[in-house]
């Protein structure tokens, strides 16, 4: 009795002691998950930062397995001794030889791209594969990642020195300029020439130059829009009404008139406005400036010889456009309040708005109808200028650790140029997911019983693939478009900053608070709910405290010091 | 738990002392507190985008429609084989957890054992300390090579440093003279361990059971880092790049072709999935922690 006693205190105290522990083991699980997490989004960045310092030990030592990556991969030059030599190897394969795939040596490559995984996609590979083998000798292995995960995989499989071959990059995701310094990315200059001509010869030399890092280009440019024509676009029912000649409007303040009269005919405030900043009067390419960091309002004129960073803010350009702004919010013309996004959707379909101020593209007036559901003409206001930024909205790079970096080019040039691997890749494969509609002038729809949602494969994001001027119409009223905008692009005037880009991690404390700020005064301003006399100049004044100066100063020097690597 | 006990004890009439009513109310209103954003979720997953942008969330559906379970069920066979990785991995994750992970916190209990300093500490050292993120990237893929393979989901979380320590703790305030008299009566370590040690321990076994199983249940890290194979998706990660995707295409207007997506809806549908198989969990293992609480407190 007594030794049970004993032994029940011990035990009972030791219940007691388990459960506080237990129930501080539950609070303190999510609590250090929480920091490891917090940890492991460090780990990658420092971990990989030591490679960027040293690459060619990051490769020897992280493919101890297969060290011939490297010397493969860092001979891009010599790539032609590689192909000349292989021709001699193949000579065993008799078959086909009179197709000059057949002088290649069978290879597979990777292709990792950003989007989810579709259904379909071991058939479409399979159908892609019959075609490369046909063309290139080589099988390609399409590895689509979520885009909730792509960033923190491609990351990982850079630092840990995975095989990859083709890669998507761009600055938005999966870091192009981070790729390039820490020596992720091929310069694939040679490449692209000699593997890829059809492509290089389809952009003109200004905007590849919009792709260099160094000199150097390490990515293939997805052509798709690059500028940014910004202009209005106005239902087509009022401007019959009111006999506009839309072509006559030239900048933002040739609309008044008409505004007026919809304002007395119609009793509504014609221009669509948002919370997000729909409506907004001042677009930095409208006054020619570069916007090389469009979130805090920092970039330079375009043609500025001296590349003079400025905030574009404290420009008179930026006055001038919330002065008007401000008139036609006084006059009417413009809601006095902003909806969100949503409600300002149902009020521009229930007829309460009229003109849109927003970028004017080949094809954007029927992308508007299906959103509104009214007739729409556009008229651009913008001389097209092309930035670093739109051009290097979408690119492919091919990895460091790619075993044939020759033959991924081969593959590139295929999904730039050949119409049938493009847009198997973009669109699925003929007759099962996707019929003709109209063969003569390329346009596609879903096969019959599918949908967007029921159809096993149907990306839907043609510029991850390549040049999107190669895709097929998905509707009879864009055909056309994909000429008119090339030659958009083709006719623009490059920014004298094209090609740099800039790095904001030195002063990334005063873009979060300066693009706070920006979000706070820019919007209400340029839409005219802020009266600029008072407003401007708080916003100016709390801008230079949220630290402007200084990164302009950043971005200045950085620009100084690219400007020296170009000369 | 108070109020299990006391119903069984004394009738319902003598139960509603003025005391215990006043605590009665308390703990409804608790339970009420924690119930209605739930019922509020549930509720919301089974309303009409359109419906929830105009009203808000409310206890009833709003314009009832099924146009989130819809979506969700677009791919049925992918949810079903998402459940069933979960599933699998989940209990054979923590089962397995379980066993290792009570077999050396009763190894690091036992005072007669040579290395329980040092390997405790090592236990101890890996919570402080890890190799970061790429080193064990690149074991898991290029050394043990199970990438795309259901041990990535289930190997990493095996051990758990922490629960083996709370385990450790348990295991010795057990007496050891029942391990002498077991001995003495012929036992050995591991019928001491099987036959004595785990049944005197079921409440800390349920529930370090019950936060492993939890653990594997709610992770995506290792499948995002690991599993690109969608054949292999755990449920929580087919959730979330469902949600991801959905994200991407409200960015990219291009993408949608004039489909509304039933955005919020969705998002409530997916935590309704999410939480469903699991919360039966709790009421399982809930059972456990009562009775090691009411146990030791009877008989002190």
């Amino acid at each position: 009795m007594s030794k049970d006693a004993n032994n029940d205190k011990p035990k009972s105290l030791n219940r007691r002691r388990f459960i506080k522990l237990a129930a501080g083991a539950a609070i303190a699980i999510p609590a250090t998950s929480a920091l490891l997490a917090a940890c492991g989004d460090n780990t990658p960045t420092t971990a990989a930062s030591t490679t960027a310092a040293s690459p060619t030990t990051a490769a020897a030592s992280t493919t101890a397995a297969s060290s011939t990556t490297a010397a493969s991969a860092t001979t891009a030059a010599g790539a032609t001794t590689a192909a000349g030599a292989t021709t001699a190897a193949s000579g065993t394969t008799t078959t086909a030889a009179a197709t000059a795939a057949a002088n290649l040596p069978p290879v597979e490559l990777t292709y990792t791209y950003r989007g989810a995984p579709p259904k379909d996609l071991a058939l479409v590979q399979e159908a892609l594969n019959k075609l490369t083998q046909a063309k290139i000798n080589a099988t390609v292995k399409l590895i689509p990642i979520d885009p909730g995960s792509f960033d923190q995989k491609v990351k990982l499989a850079f630092a840990a020195g995975e095989k990859m071959d083709l890669i998507f990059t761009a600055p938005w995701t999966n870091d192009y300029y981070q790729n390039v310094s820490q020596g992720n990315l091929v310069a694939i200059d040679d490449l692209l020439t000699k593997y890829a001509p059809k492509t290089y010869a389809s952009m003109t030399p200004a905007s590849w130059n919009a792709a260099r890092v160094n000199g150097k280009i390490y990515a293939i440019l997805n052509q798709q829009i690059w500028v940014k024509p910004w202009g209005t676009t106005i239902r087509k029912d009022l401007v019959d009404k009111y006999k506009l000649d839309i072509t006559s409007l030239k900048k933002y303040e040739d609309l008044e008139p008409f505004l007026a009269q919809v304002k007395a005919g119609e009793g509504i405030a014609p221009i669509a406005i948002d919370d997000q900043g729909g409506g907004v009067v001042f677009r930095p390419e409208f006054n020619g400036f570069d916007s090389i960091l469009d979130a805090v309002g920092v970039g330079m004129k375009a043609d500025d010889k001296d590349l003079k960073i400025i905030n574009m803010f404290a420009t008179s350009e930026y006055k001038a456009a919330a002065e008007l702004a401000r008139k036609w919010n006084q006059a009417g013309y413009m809601p006095k309040d902003a909806p969100p996004v949503a409600d300002a959707t149902a009020n521009f379909k229930a007829g309460k708005s009229g003109v849109i101020l927003h970028i004017v593209k080949p094809g954007g007036t029927i992308e508007y109808k299906t959103q509104y559901g009214y007739d729409f003409v556009a008229q651009s206001f913008t001389k097209p200028i092309l930035t670093t930024a739109g051009t290097t909205a979408t690119l492919t790079g091919i990895s460091r650790t790619s075993d044939n970096p020759e033959r991924s080019m081969m593959f590139a040039e295929l999904l730039n140029t050949d119409k049938d691997v493009y847009n198997l890749i973009c669109k699925g494969i003929e007759n099962k997911h996707w019929v003709w509609v109209d063969k003569a002038n390329e346009v596609i729809g879903f096969a019959p019983g599918l949908t967007p949602q029921t159809s096993g494969y149907n990306p839907n994001t043609d510029w991850m693939f390549g040049d999107q001027f190669n895709a097929y119409y998905i509707d009879k009223s864009q055909v056309g478009n994909w000429p008119k905008t090339a030659e958009l692009n083709k006719s623009s005037t490059p920014s004298l900053a094209l090609g740099f880009a800039a790095n904001t991690e030195k002063v990334k404390t005063e873009v979060a608070q300066v693009s706070a700020l920006v979000k706070q005064y820019s919007i209400p301003l340029q839409q005219g709910r802020q009266d600029p006399a008072s407003g401007l100049p708080e916003f100016l004044q709390k801008l230079s405290g949220a630290g402007m100066d200084k990164i302009i100063a950043e971005v200045q020097s950085q620009l100084d010091a690219w400007k020296k690597t170009k000369a | 738990m108070a109020m299990m006990e006391a119903a069984n004890r004394k009738p319902f009439m003598v139960r509603l002392k003025s005391s215990n009513l006043i605590v009665h109310i308390v703990l409804m209103f608790f339970s009420i507190l924690a119930l209605i954003p739930f019922l509020m979720l549930v509720s919301a997953s089974f309303s009409s985008e359109a419906g929830l942008g105009k009203n808000g969330y409310s206890l009833v559906p709003q314009d009832f429609s099924l146009g989130a379970y819809e979506y969700l069920f677009n791919d049925f066979g992918q949810i079903l084989n998402s459940y069933f990785i979960t599933v699998v991995v989940s209990f054979v994750g923590s089962g397995l957890g379980l066993l290792i992970m009570s077999m050396l916190a009763f190894a690091l209990s036992r005072r007669d054992f040579k290395l329980r300093k040092p390997l405790a500490f090592y236990v101890f050292f890996t919570m402080l300390f890890n190799g970061g993120l790429v080193p064990w990237y690149i074991l898991i893929t290029q050394y043990l090579h199970l990438k795309n393979t259901i041990f990535a989901l289930i190997l990493p979380y095996l051990v758990v440093p922490w629960f083996v320590l709370l385990l450790r703790t348990y295991f010795a305030g057990l007496p050891a003279e029942l391990f002498e008299a077991a001995k003495i009566d012929g036992a050995g370590e591991w019928r001491i361990f099987f036959q004595i040690v785990v049944p005197l321990s079921t409440p800390a076994l349920a529930t370090i059971g019950l936060f492993s199983l939890l653990q594997y249940w709610n992770d995506w890290w290792l499948s995002l880092l690991f599993i690109d194979d969608k054949s292999l998706y755990p449920l929580q990660y087919l959730l979330y790049t469902i949600q991801s995707n959905i994200d991407a295409i409200s960015q990219n207007p291009d993408m949608n072709m004039g489909v509304v997506i039933p955005t919020q809806g969705v998002r409530m549908a997916m935590a309704v999935l999410a939480i469903g198989p699991i919360i039966f969990a709790f009421l399982f293992v809930q059972r456990y922690f009562v009775k090691g609480i009411t146990l030791g407190g009877i008989k002190e």
